[in-house]
C-alpha cells in the first residue's frame, strides 16, 4: 500500500502546471530526437543536461526522464516507415513493421506500436512503483561490503553482456574506472593522474565525457551516412488507427512483451534490444502461424515495442532503489542526479520522497502524454524524417559544443569533449561498447568508497568480502555471469542466431539496409543504417 | 606485408596505457592516515584489470584465429563501405575534426557569436551544398537562438571576445 500512497502524492508533485510542462517538453524532444536517426536516448539526455542547469532538480529530471521514454516510444516510427531503427532498441520493430507499412498499414501500424507502448508503459510504472520500495528497503540493510559487492555484480554484468567480446567489455569498464580515478582524492586529498592540470582536480567532468563519447562520436556516423545513399520513407496515410482484428493479435502479445520487457529492465546490463529480442522471438516461437513473422505480423510489432518501454521502467527500479545503472541511457541520467546533488540509492525514498515519487507519477502523466501526442500528430512529426542531415551535424555539434562551453566557461572542456569524441570513433571502429565506460565511470568512485571503506572496518582484511552472505553471494553471482557469458560466446543461442540472420536477411530487398550494431544490450545508443544512411530524397 | 589486425594495435594500446596508469600510480604517496589501502591501491587494481583484459583480448584473438574458416559473413556497418566513399569519409571525418578544433581554439578570443556563425557556416556549405539560403539562415538563426538561450535565460553568458569591446 505505501507504494499506492507513494503514488498518489507523486500526482500531487508532478500534476502542477510546471512539472507537466516540462514533462511535455521532455516527451515531445524525446520523440523528435528518436526520429532523426543518429541520436539515441544518451546522446540526447546528454545534449540537454546543460539546458537544464538553472532549473530546480525535480523538474528538470522530469524532463530528462521525459526525453529517455520519449526515445523509447518514437524509436518505432523510423522502424517502420524508414526501415531504420529511432534507436538500438527498436531494431526487432523493423522486421515486421516495415513490411506491414509497405503493406499500406503504416498508420495502423504506427498505432499498435504507440498502443503497445502506452501499455506496457503503464504496467512498467505500476510494477516500478510497487517493487522498488521493497528492494529500497532491502538495500538499507547494505554495508560498504555489500555495496561494492554489488557495483562489482553491475559491472561485471554490463561487461559481460555487451558487445560480442567479453575482453572488450571489460576493457571499457576499467577504463572508465580509470578515468574516474582521475582528480584529488577524497579521503586522503592527494591529487591523482591530473598531469599538473587545474581543471582535472575536480574529476573529469561526466558531461564532458557522455557529450563527447556519445553525441560528437555519433556526428562521425552521420558524417559516414551522409555520404551514402538513399532513404526509402513510406508515406502515412488515412487514420492512424487499428482494426479490432489487429488490435486482437496485438494487446496479448504486449502484454508478454511488457513481462519480458521489465525482468530485462530490471536485470543491469541486458537492456532493450536483448528485450525486444527475446520477445519477438517468444511471439514467433509460441504463434500457430510464424510463418508470418518476418512479413508482417502485427504481434512482431506490439511485442518488441513493449518489452523496450517496459524495459526502460524496469532499469529505474535498480536506479531509483539501489543507485545502480541498468542501461547506457540510464547511467546519463545517474549522471545527471549526481550533479545535481542528489545519488540515487536506497535512501533517495528516505531522504528526498517528493523527488522519487513526483518523478515515477511523472512518467504516469508522460505516457498518456505521448499516446496523445504519437496517435494524431504521427505523421506531421514524421516530417522530421526530411531535415537534411548536412543540418542535423551542425546543430548536433553546435548544442554539444555550446552545452560543454557553458559548463565551466572553460574551452579545456571542449579540448576533452572532442578527444572524448575521438574515442567514441575508436571505439565503433574497434566494435568496442561504450555503455561500460560510462558505468565504470559513474559507479568508479562508489565502487572505491565502498571497497575502501570495507578494508578500513575490516582492518585490511580482504575476506570481509566473503564473510557477508549478501555480498558472497553477488560476488559469486558475477563469477557465474562471467561464466555464462564465455559459455554464451562460445555456444551462441539458435533463436539468437535466427534473429539476427532475419535481419541481415533483409537486405535482400533494395530498400533494407539494415544490421545489428556491434553494441546490442545495455547501450541503447543511436542506430544508423550503414552505408545508406542520411541523404534524404 | 601482412596487414596488423586492428584487434592487436588494440591490445598493444591498452598495455601502454595500463602501464603508463601503474607508472603514474606508483608515483602517488602512499601515506594514508586510518585508510589501510591509501590511494594508491584501487588505481592499481584498474590497471592491473587493464592487463588482465589485455591478455583476454588476446587469448581471445587466439581462439579466433584457431576457429575454422567460416564463410564470409555479410558486410556490418562500416566495413561495407570499402573503396572511394570509405576514403572520402575519412577525409571528411578528418576534416570536421580538425575544423572543430580550430573552432574550440579560437572560441574565447574571437567569441562566441563570430566564430560559431563561421564553424556552421563552413560544415553546412560543404554538407548542404548549394542551398545558401537555407545554410545562411540556419547558421545565423542557431547562434543567435543558443547564445540568448545560455545568456538571458540559463545565465551563462557565452564567450564575448571581439564582441566585447
Amino acid at each position: 500500500m505505501e507504494g499506492f500512497y507513494g503514488v498518489m502524492h507523486g500526482l500531487t508533485i508532478a500534476a502542477t502546471p510546471t512539472h507537466m510542462l516540462y514533462t511535455l517538453i521532455g516527451v515531445f524532444i524525446g520523440t523528435m530526437i528518436s526520429h532523426l536517426p543518429g541520436i539515441g536516448p544518451s546522446a540526447g539526455i546528454a545534449l540537454l543536461i546543460p539546458v537544464t542547469f538553472g532549473m530546480d532538480p525535480t523538474t528538470a529530471l522530469m524532463m530528462l526522464i521525459g526525453i529517455y521514454y520519449g526515445c523509447m516510444y518514437g524509436g518505432a516510427v523510423t522502424a517502420i516507415l524508414l526501415n531504420t531503427p529511432g534507436d538500438a532498441a527498436a531494431v526487432m520493430t523493423v522486421l515486421d513493421g516495415y513490411p506491414l507499412a509497405r503493406a499500406g498499414r503504416a498508420a495502423a501500424t504506427l498505432a499498435i506500436a504507440a498502443t503497445s507502448s502506452f501499455i506496457a508503459g503503464m504496467i512498467g510504472v505500476t510494477a516500478l512503483s510497487f517493487i522498488a520500495l521493497p528492494l529500497a528497503a532491502v538495500a538499507l540493510k547494505f554495508g560498504p561490503t555489500e555495496y561494492f559487492a554489488l557495483i562489482f555484480f553491475a559491472l561485471s554484468t554490463v561487461s559481460a553482456l555487451n558487445g560480442e567480446s567479453i575482453a572488450k567489455g571489460m576493457m571499457a569498464v576499467f577504463l572508465g574506472l580509470a578515468i574516474g580515478t582521475v582528480g584529488i582524492d577524497l579521503q586522503s586529498g592527494v591529487p591523482r593522474f591530473t598531469m599538473g592540470l587545474t581543471q582535472l582536480q575536480d574529476r573529469v567532468s561526466f558531461l564532458v565525457v557522455v557529450v563527447g563519447l556519445f553525441a560528437i562520436a555519433e556526428v562521425s556516423r552521420m558524417v559516414e551516412g551522409h555520404l551514402g545513399g538513399h532513404m526509402h520513407a513510406v508515406k502515412v496515410k488515412g487514420r492512424i488507427m487499428f482494426t479490432r482484428k489487429e488490435f486482437g493479435l496485438a494487446w496479448p502479445a504486449a502484454l508478454r512483451g511488457t513481462a519480458i520487457g521489465f525482468f530485462c529492465g530490471a536485470a543491469p546490463g541486458l537492456g532493450g534490444t536483448i528485450a525486444a529480442m527475446l520477445s519477438y522471438i517468444f511471439e514467433k516461437k509460441i504463434s500457430k502461424t510464424p510463418e508470418r513473422f518476418g512479413k508482417g505480423a502485427i504481434e512482431g510489432v506490439a511485442a518488441p515495442e513493449a518489452a523496450t518501454n517496459a524495459d526502460s521502467c524496469g532499469a529505474f527500479v535498480h536506479l531509483l532503489a539501489l543507485g545502480v545503472p541498468g542501461s547506457g541511457a540510464t547511467a546519463v541520467i545517474m549522471g545527471a542526479f549526481i550533479m545535481y546533488g542528489i545519488q540515487p540509492g536506497p535512501m533517495l525514498f528516505q531522504t528526498q520522497p517528493d523527488l522519487v515519487w513526483g518523478l515515477i507519477a511523472s512518467m504516469y502523466i508522460g505516457n498518456v502524454m505521448l499516446l496523445v501526442l504519437n496517435m494524431p500528430l504521427v505523421g506531421l512529426l514524421a516530417k522530421i524524417l526530411y531535415v537534411p542531415t548536412g543540418v542535423l551535424i551542425c546543430v548536433i555539434l553546435g548544442i554539444a559544443s555550446a552545452g560543454v562551453y557553458s559548463f565551466h566557461s572553460d574551452p579545456f572542456d571542449l579540448y576533452l569533449a572532442l578527444g572524448f569524441g575521438v574515442l567514441g570513433f575508436a571505439f565503433r571502429k574497434l566494435g568496442i561498447p561504450k555503455a561500460p565506460l560510462l558505468f565504470g565511470l559513474i559507479l568508479g568512485h562508489t565502487l572505491e568508497q565502498s571497497f575502501r571503506q570495507a578494508m578500513t572496518i575490516s582492518r585490511g582484511d580482504a575476506s570481509v568480502f566473503l564473510r557477508s552472505p549478501i555480498a558472497a553471494g553477488l560476488l559469486t553471482c558475477s563469477a557465474l555471469m562471467f561464466a555464462a557469458s564465455v559459455w554464451r560466446k562460445r555456444r551462441p543461442s539458435r533463436t539468437l542466431q535466427e534473429a539476427e540472420r532475419r535481419i541481415k536477411g533483409e537486405d535482400e530487398s533494395p530498400e533494407a539496409l539494415l544490421t545489428i550494431p556491434p553494441d546490442l544490450g545495455a547501450d541503447s545508443g543511436s542506430f544508423t543504417r550503414p552505408a545508406a544512411a542520411g541523404r534524404r530524397p | 606485408m601482412k596487414k596488423i589486425s586492428p584487434d592487436a594495435v588494440l591490445i598493444a594500446c591498452v598495455v601502454l596505457f595500463a602501464v603508463a596508469y601503474l607508472w603514474a600510480d606508483s608515483l602517488l604517496p602512499a601515506s594514508s592516515l586510518g585508510d589501510p589501502l591509501g590511494p594508491r591501491v584501487f588505481p592499481a587494481l584498474v590497471g592491473g584489470g587493464l592487463l588482465l583484459s589485455a591478455v583476454l583480448m588476446v587469448v581471445e584473438l587466439v581462439a579466433k584465429s584457431r576457429a575454422p574458416a567460416k564463410a564470409p559473413e555479410a558486410p556490418v556497418e562500416d566495413d561495407a563501405q570499402d573503396g572511394p566513399t570509405s576514403r572520402q569519409s575519412a577525409w571528411t571525418l578528418a576534416g570536421v575534426a580538425l575544423w572543430t578544433a580550430a573552432y574550440y581554439v579560437t572560441l574565447e578570443r574571437v567569441g562566441y557569436l563570430i566564430c560559431t556563425l563561421v564553424f556552421l557556416g563552413g560544415l553546412l556549405s560543404y554538407f548542404n551544398r548549394g542551398r545558401y539560403w537555407v545554410n545562411a539562415i540556419v547558421a545565423i538563426a542557431f547562434t543567435l537562438i543558443v547564445d540568448a538561450l545560455f545568456t538571458y535565460a540559463l545565465g551563462t553568458p557565452m564567450a564575448e571576445g571581439w564582441l566585447s569591446i
